[in-house]
C-alpha cells in the first residue's frame, strides 16, 4: 500500500523546501504599466463594492450595512440566538504558529494586513458585509461565554441564563427562511 | 506507517499525497465535462477590453510566472492564476495600469486555493514594486471573486497531466521527467495568448505529447510514437487527433521561439546557461539537455 502511495510520485514531492525567499529579488519587483492612480482606483473599487453590496441586498432582501431585513424582501428573516448556531460561526479562526514565518509581520495567513482590517481609516468606512462580519465576530468572540467550556454544549443550555450574553442584541443572527417552507414531510 | 508519514512532513510544507483512487475514468470524464465551464472567452481583447492588448497579457504573465517561481509556488498556482485573470478580463473592461494589480490578485487567490502556506498580500505588493497597496489588493480580491461568481475551482491542464501519465506505460523515473516537462509546457502555454480558449485537456495532452517527443521516448515503446500517442490521447480527451497534433505543434513552436528569445536575452546579458531561462522556468526547457 505504501508502495502505491509513494510510487505515484506526486509532482509536489519534488518540491520539499519550504518557501525560502523572504526577500524578493529586486529584478522581479517591478511596476509593469506605469503608476497607478490610487485615488481613482480607490473610488472605482468603492463603486464596484457598493454595487456588489446592493446586489447582495437585493438578492437576500437584507440591509447588510445596518443589519436589518428590507421591508419588502422575498425572504422572511427571523432572529436567532447566536448560541443556537454551530460554533464555527463565531469561533476564532485557528492560527498556527510555525506556519507564519518571519517576514510576515502583521499579515495573517490570508494576507490580511492588520492595519487594513482594524484601522478605522477613512477608506474603510464602507461597511460591507465582510467588514461587518469581522466586527461582529470579534464582538462575539469577546463574549466570555464563548471561552467557557459550557458554551460547547450550548444547545442544551439555551434556557439557562448562567451563560450570559452581554451583547445579545448585537450577536443575534438573522436567518433567512423562505416565505413558503416546503418542508412538509 | 503513520509515524513514517509524520517524519516526512516535519521539516517541510504539509501537503496531501496524490490520491490514486482519483485517477480513474469517472473522475476524468467529470473533469472533461467541467472544464468547459471555466473557459475564458477567446476574443476578449476585441470584445471587452479597450486598453489591454495581447502584448500586455504576455508582460503580466511573464512577471507572474517569475513571482511564482521565485516564491516556489506549487506548479498549479500559475496556470490557475492565469485562468482567473483571463476569466476576469472576459467580463470586465480593465485599465492598463490596473492589470498588474489584477495579476497580483489572481496569484493571491490561486495561491490560497492551492497552497499550504499561501502568498501574502504584502509580499505580492512588494513584487509590484509597491505600486499596489495591500488594501487595494484585498478589495480587488473581493471584486475578482464576485466577477468569477466565487467559482475558483477551475479545471487546469495540471489536473489532466497526472491522468494521462497514469495511462502511459513508462518507468516511474521517466514519468517524473515527463511530468516536469509537461508542466513546463503548460506554464509556457499559459503565458501565450493563443491558448487562452484552448480546453485545458487539450493543452495538457499537447504538452504530454510534446514532452514525449522532446525526450525521444518513442524508442522505449511503440505506443509512445507520436502517431500512436496522439491517437490514444485524443481518444482519451474525446477530441480529434488532428486538433491535438496542431496543438502539439503550436506548443513546440512556442517553445522554440521562447528558447530563441531566451538565448538572445542571455547572450546580451552574458549568462552562462541557456537553459536557465528567465522567461520561462527554472526547469531546463531544452529537453535534450536532460536526455543525454
Amino acid at each position: 500500500m505504501s508502495d502505491v502511495r509513494l510510487s505515484n510520485g506526486s509532482p509536489t514531492l519534488e518540491r520539499t523546501d519550504p518557501r525560502v525567499s523572504d526577500h524578493p529579488k529586486p529584478s522581479a519587483c517591478r511596476s509593469l504599466f506605469g503608476s497607478v492612480d490610487h485615488e481613482e482606483l480607490k473610488r472605482d473599487l468603492k463603486g464596484h463594492l457598493r454595487e456588489m453590496d446592493d446586489a447582495a441586498s437585493a438578492k437576500w432582501g437584507f440591509d447588510f450595512a445596518n443589519h436589518k431585513p428590507l421591508a419588502h424582501g422575498r425572504l422572511d428573516w427571523e432572529l436567532v440566538d447566536c448560541r443556537d448556531l454551530p460554533d464555527f460561526y463565531s469561533r476564532q479562526p485557528r492560527r498556527e504558529k510555525g506556519v507564519c514565518s518571519a517576514g510576515n509581520n502583521n499579515v495573517d495567513l490570508n494576507g490580511n494586513h492588520n492595519c487594513v482590517v482594524v484601522a478605522p481609516s477613512e477608506d474603510i468606512e464602507r461597511s460591507d458585509g465582510q467588514m461587518e462580519c469581522t466586527e461582529q465576530c470579534t464582538g462575539m468572540r469577546k463574549r466570555p461565554a464563548c471561552h467557557d467550556p459550557s458554551a460547547q454544549s450550548k444547545r442544551s443550555h439555551t434556557s439557562s441564563e448562567e451563560v450570559s450574553c452581554p451583547s445579545l442584541s448585537h450577536s443575534a443572527e438573522h436567518t433567512p427562511r423562505k416565505t413558503s417552507p416546503k418542508r412538509q414531510t | 506507517m503513520e509515524d513514517q508519514l509524520l517524519c516526512c512532513e516535519v521539516d517541510s510544507i504539509r501537503r496531501a499525497y496524490q490520491d490514486v483512487n482519483l485517477l480513474n475514468d469517472r473522475v476524468l470524464h467529470t473533469m472533461l465535462k467541467a472544464e468547459e465551464n471555466y473557459l475564458p472567452s477567446a476574443n476578449y481583447f476585441k470584445c471587452v477590453q479597450k486598453e489591454i492588448v495581447p502584448k500586455m497579457r504576455k508582460i503580466v504573465a511573464t512577471w507572474m510566472l517569475e513571482v511564482c517561481e521565485e516564491q516556489k509556488c506549487e506548479e498549479e498556482v500559475f496556470p490557475l492564476a492565469m485562468n482567473y485573470l483571463d476569466r476576469f478580463l472576459s467580463v470586465e473592461a480593465t485599465r492598463k495600469t490596473r492589470l498588474q494589480l489584477l495579476g497580483a490578485t489572481c496569484m493571491f487567490l490561486a495561491s490560497k486555493m492551492k497552497e499550504t502556506v499561501p502568498l501574502t498580500a504584502e509580499k505580492l505588493c512588494i513584487y509590484t514594486d509597491n505600486s499596489v497597496q495591500p488594501g487595494e489588493l484585498l478589495r480587488m480580491e473581493l471584486l475578482v471573486l464576485n466577477k468569477l461568481k466565487w467559482d475558483l475551482a477551475s479545471v487546469t491542464p495540471h489536473d489532466f497531466i497526472e491522468h494521462f501519465l497514469s495511462k502511459l506505460k513508462i518507468y516511474p523515473s521517466t514519468k517524473q521527467i515527463l511530468r516536469k516537462h509537461a508542466q513546463t509546457f503548460v506554464a509556457l502555454c499559459a503565458t501565450d495568448v493563443n491558448f487562452i480558449a484552448s480546453p485545458p485537456s487539450m493543452v495538457a495532452a499537447g504538452s504530454v505529447v510534446a514532452a514525449v517527443q522532446g525526450l525521444y521516448l518513442k524508442s522505449q515503446d511503440a505506443s509512445l510514437s507520436s502517431q500512436n500517442l496522439t491517437n490514444f490521447l485524443s481518444q482519451v480527451i474525446r477530441s480529434d487527433p488532428d486538433c491535438l497534433r496542431s496543438c502539439q505543434e503550436q506548443i513546440e513552436s512556442l517553445l522554440e521561439s521562447s528558447l530563441r528569445q531566451a538565448q538572445q536575452h542571455s547572450s546580451t546579458t552574458e549568462t552562462k546557461r541557456v537553459d536557465e531561462d528567465v522567461d520561462l522556468s527554472c526547469t531546463p526547457t531544452d529537453v535534450r539537455d536532460i536526455n543525454i
